[in-house]
């Protein structure tokens, strides 16, 4: 029976190192997930501060659509011309926004209680706005989130220790950035993830010359989440030679 | 005459004021890969005051993949017959601040950013390689056809050691590649470069500091509301 266990590792073992291999070429070392560049998040509760000063206790949500995939979701095709793969970061709520001034450059720190991610795969047809232009304002409003809620849940899970670090240097425009920790609990791709632990979600927070112009967006974001590294232990070929015997 | 001049005048506010209206932040690419300093001189890791990153004089650079193309490259790109790859380099440390676990790192201006591109059949997959620069980076990054490039100026870095991560932003001038002509001329200048860094993560390879994702745009540019009859007492 270990023997059985040990050959079934050692494929998998082989698998993985073949989806690794195989990768599509665009997607390199790191990226599991990449999200499109039209994405945006909203605030509720009170009216976020420039450049992003977050009120305590209001509640973030960010939609968006993903880029591209990488392993071992390269066979969901993301660029397809009717189907649409949606992301939703809800339940985050702000504990409010730190500001600091290092140098010539104003940091604003806001920190977020843990929340859920959610990737749904829906169409044809497509039917959440993909554009800033597209955007309906206001939200939530008939559109946002729900039409990035629907279709097929592939993944989903928990974001904890979700940060947003927004700062400005001297005159220039402000730009911030978003880390939070990811951990797949759920959905129907769930067993490719399963067991992996948390991994990174980040990317860039743009909060200037970048909304909707429709209003009430509080940012534009793109980002990944990263492939997840399960913890790996030394050992010799004895003891390997020895689970076999 | 003045009726004329006025009348011309109106006509080429109009036409500019109108897409102007319509404008939002438009994208030129996005990309994710991995940022180092080279040359990095102050090597020796001070995890207290984080002199050893990003000091003066020192070196930032970067490599990945392009991941997105906005609108105005888009017909003219096909990821499934090649790899499209970035390099930004040339960046030097002017400044350097810290304080509170945070770091303002400023740019001379001069860094360049260039997108390449290389067929996925017959070309050399980008390959990050360890403690760059290495036998594969940043060559297999910069090689096939330079497209497109731009110089980089009023760029700094803002890093957050408490939670090891950080942004980046700096102004571009599109000024090189064949893919330059689908640049209209008016739009060459004055994009946005900016983009996310983060640390420690796993799956950056040893050599390298952050896993980086960013965005080059341009930015929409804030508008107000007239009325026929303002626009008509500005000519009066």
């Amino acid at each position: 029976m270990k023997r059985k266990i040990g050959v079934a590792a050692l494929l998998g073992l082989l698998f993985a190192g073949a989806l690794a291999t195989s990768a599509l070429a665009q997607c390199g070392t790191g990226p599991m997930i990449v999200l499109n560049t039209n994405s945006f998040a909203y605030e509720t509760g009170a009216a976020v501060g420039t450049p992003y000063k977050s009120p305590l206790g209001n509640n973030l949500t960010v939609v968006g659509l993903v880029q591209k995939f990488c392993s071992p979701f390269q066979d969901q095709n993301a660029a397809s011309a009717d189907t649409e793969y949606t992301v939703v970061f809800s339940g985050l709520v702000s504990k409010g926004t730190s500001t600091m001034l290092i140098g010539t450059t104003t940091i604003d720190v806001t920190d977020y209680t843990t929340g859920s991610f959610f990737i749904y795969r829906d169409g044809p047809p497509k039917n959440a706005p993909q554009t800033a232009a597209a955007m309906p304002g206001s939200p939530p409003n008939a559109t946002v989130p729900a039409n990035y809620l629907d279709g097929t849940l592939i993944l989903s899970g928990s974001l904890a220790n979700f940060e947003l670090t927004v700062s400005q240097t001297g005159s220039n425009n402000p730009n911030g950035s978003y880390r939070g920790d990811a951990t797949f609990t759920g959905g129907s791709l769930y067993p490719r993830v399963a067991g992996t632990g948390a991994t990174v979600a980040q990317g860039n927070w743009c909060v200037f010359g970048c909304k909707p112009p429709a209003g009430g967006y509080s940012a534009q974001l793109d980002g990944k989440f990263d492939t997840p590294v399960t913890g790996v232990r030394s050992s010799t070929w004895g003891s390997i030679k020895l689970l076999y015997r | 005459m003045q009726r004329k001049a006025l009348l011309l005048l109106l006509t080429a506010i109009m036409a500019f004021a109108v897409p102007a209206y319509a404008q939002t932040y438009e994208l030129l690419f996005a990309f994710t890969g991995f940022d180092y300093q080279d040359p990095n001189p102050v090597s020796i890791v001070d995890p207290i005051n984080h002199t050893d990153y990003l000091a003066v004089a020192e070196g930032y650079k970067l490599v990945g993949f392009v991941t997105q193309f906005g609108p105005l490259l888009t017909p003219w790109v096909d990821p499934t017959l090649y790899e499209y790859t970035n390099h930004i380099f040339n960046e030097t440390v002017s400044s350097h601040t810290y304080g509170f676990g945070f770091l303002e790192a400023k740019f001379i201006d001069g860094g360049r950013s260039r997108y390449y591109r290389d067929p996925l059949l017959g070309g050399t997959h980008g390959t990050y390689g360890t403690f760059p620069p290495n036998a594969t980076s940043p060559s297999t990054f910069i090689d096939g056809s330079m497209r497109l490039g731009g110089g980089i100026y009023s760029s700094s870095i803002t890093y957050n050691f408490n939670t090891n991560q950080g942004n980046f932003s700096g102004q571009m001038n599109l000024d090189e590649g064949p893919d330059l002509i689908y640049i209209p001329a008016g739009q060459q200048s004055g994009w946005t470069l900016a983009g996310q860094a983060g640390r420690p993560n796993p799956t950056v390879p040893n050599g390298y500091d952050n896993q980086v994702t960013g965005e080059c745009k341009i930015l929409s540019t804030p508008v107000t509301h007239k009325t026929w009859g303002a626009v008509k007492a500005l000519y009066r």
